[in-house]
Parts: C-alpha cells; structure tokens; sequence
C-alpha cells in the first residue's frame, strides 16, 4: 500500500511538473505553496541562517523550474528531489562559510496563543534544539531533521542523502546520541523531562 | 533525558514561517522561465538554436559569438545558407525583445 501511495505521489508530481513546462500557470502555483515552505525550513534548519535559507530556496526552485521539461516523470518525488539540492546548495554554503552561525531573526511569526511565559520557554526549547543541531556533522543533522522535525520514512531520507537505509539509521543514530549529551544537562530546565 | 523526550522536542520543532516575499520571488522566476520557453517555441528551428548559443554565451556573448563565427566562416553558406546576414540581422530584434522580457 505504502509503495502504491508513493508511486501515486510521484505520478501526481510528474504531471504537475509536465504541466509546468507546458506553461500551465497553476501548476506553477500549486508547486510554488507545496515545495517553497519545505525547501525554506530545510535550508534554515541546516544553514542555521534565515537570509541565507531564502536565497537557497529560490535556486532551489528555480532549479526545479528549469528541469521540469526533463522531468523523469514516476521515478522520483519532487519533493524528495529538492530536499537533495536543497542540502546539496546548503552544503557549498556550510563550505564557503567554513562553519555554521546562529540563526538570527528567524522568520517565525510570534505565536498569539500562548502566554507570555509559555512564549518564553518555547523560545528557549527552540534556541537549545537550533544550537544543539548546530553543532552535529552536517550529514548528521540533515539526517536527524529529515527523520525527527521533517517526520520522512527512513528510505525517502536514503534517496535524498543518496545512501542506504543503514547509512541512515546509522546517522540518525549518532546524531540523537550527540544531541542527548548535549542537551541532557538543560532538559529538565526546558521541560522536556516530564 | 530519554531518546523518546528527544524525538518529541524535535517533532515539536516550530516551523519556519515562510517570508512572503521570498513566495513572490518564486512565482516571479517561474512565470519568467515559463514565458521564456513559451518565447522559445514559438521560434524555428535554426533560431533555437542560436537562441541556445546565446543562453550558453549570455546575450552579451552572442555578438561576440556570432562575430567569432563570421570570422571562422562558420555562419556563411554553412549554417545559415545563403541568406546568413540578412537571418542574423532579423534575428538581432528577436534577441533583444527576449532578452528584455
């Protein structure tokens, strides 16, 4: 069944991406509001940087426009596609710029529901997991992002990160091993231990 | 801290709101590339093909290139037939308004 769902997933990508190089505006919309906020998320969780995760986003997509005429239509997400330029792109970043830095001014719109209080320790959760995701190897990080924030299943993460899943589970792994050693000592603090 | 209280504070991660304008700017260089194919299509064959050799030369290259071309005889009888120049020289309006918009 899950095979079914994805091939169907990628028969759906692959006629709305034909349906792009034929010039069809709303195919350009639906894939501009499904894939831009996943490419954005992706390349601000791995460059720690939101100015930075927008120009990443925009060649990402415009990648995504200029292959769609070759799209190999049933043979791959595109979703799954642009998460690989997506980190492929972060990684000349991370390279260029030889390490990571904080995300500054992240984007995220204040969220109104809660209270001041609860506002705060959400704030700190979300610096501590951010300065502890920072500090993993960069495979390690996009392969804990992809399986614990983003919630892909472990053979998706392989395609993306062009591996197998044991490389995967590997990763994810040491990854979660590095983020409880670093995390350990604030969790109580932050509520995490309840 | 246990594996479980870690995969539920990463699956509580909030999600990046993404910036309005960065929406806009994908939009805007997806109607750009599809107005550029669809401005491709409508050309024939022999201009596509320049139009790809200007694409890999950047507009600013393609005087170049066709100049270098002339010089090498390669845009006389060869490529163009006959009627080389006079091809060109209707193609130069082409490229510009293309290349314009």
């Amino acid at each position: 069944m899950a095979h079914d769902d994805g091939q169907a997933a990628r028969d759906r990508d692959g006629a709305l991406m034909a349906a792009f190089a034929a010039g069809d505006a709303r195919a350009a919309a639906v894939l501009t509001a499904e894939l831009t906020p996943l490419a954005y998320r992706h390349a601000a969780r791995l460059l720690g940087s939101a100015a930075e995760a927008e120009d990443v986003a925009q060649e990402a997509m415009v990648r995504l426009w200029r292959i769609a005429p070759d799209w190999d239509a049933g043979r791959t997400r595109a979703s799954t596609w642009l998460y690989r330029v997506v980190a492929n792109l972060c990684t000349d970043r991370l390279r260029r710029r030889g390490r990571t830095r904080p995300l500054e001014a992240a984007g995220d719109p204040p969220d109104p529901s809660p209270g001041a209080e609860r506002g705060l320790i959400d704030a700190a959760r979300r610096d501590a997991l951010r300065d502890a995701l920072a500090t993993l190897p960069e495979r390690q990080r996009e392969a804990v992002v992809l399986r614990h924030v983003e919630g892909l299943p472990n053979p998706e993460i392989a395609a993306i990160m062009d591996t197998g899943v044991s490389g995967v589970e590997s990763l994810i792994a040491r990854g979660k091993a590095a983020l409880r050693e670093a995390l350990g000592p604030r969790a109580a603090e932050l509520g995490w231990m309840e | 801290m246990t594996e479980d209280e870690l995969e539920r504070a990463l699956a509580a991660t909030p999600a990046h709101a993404v910036p309005p304008a960065l929406l806009a700017r994908v939009r805007a260089d997806a109607a750009a590339i599809q107005a550029e194919r669809a401005a491709r299509g409508r050309l024939g064959p022999r201009r596509q093909l320049l139009w790809a050799l200007g694409g890999r030369a950047g507009v600013g290259g393609l005087a170049g290139l066709a100049a270098a071309a002339f010089a090498l005889g390669l845009l006389g009888p060869g490529l163009l037939g006959a009627g080389g120049t006079e091809a060109l020289a209707d193609l130069a309006p082409d490229l510009s308004a293309l290349a314009e918009g």
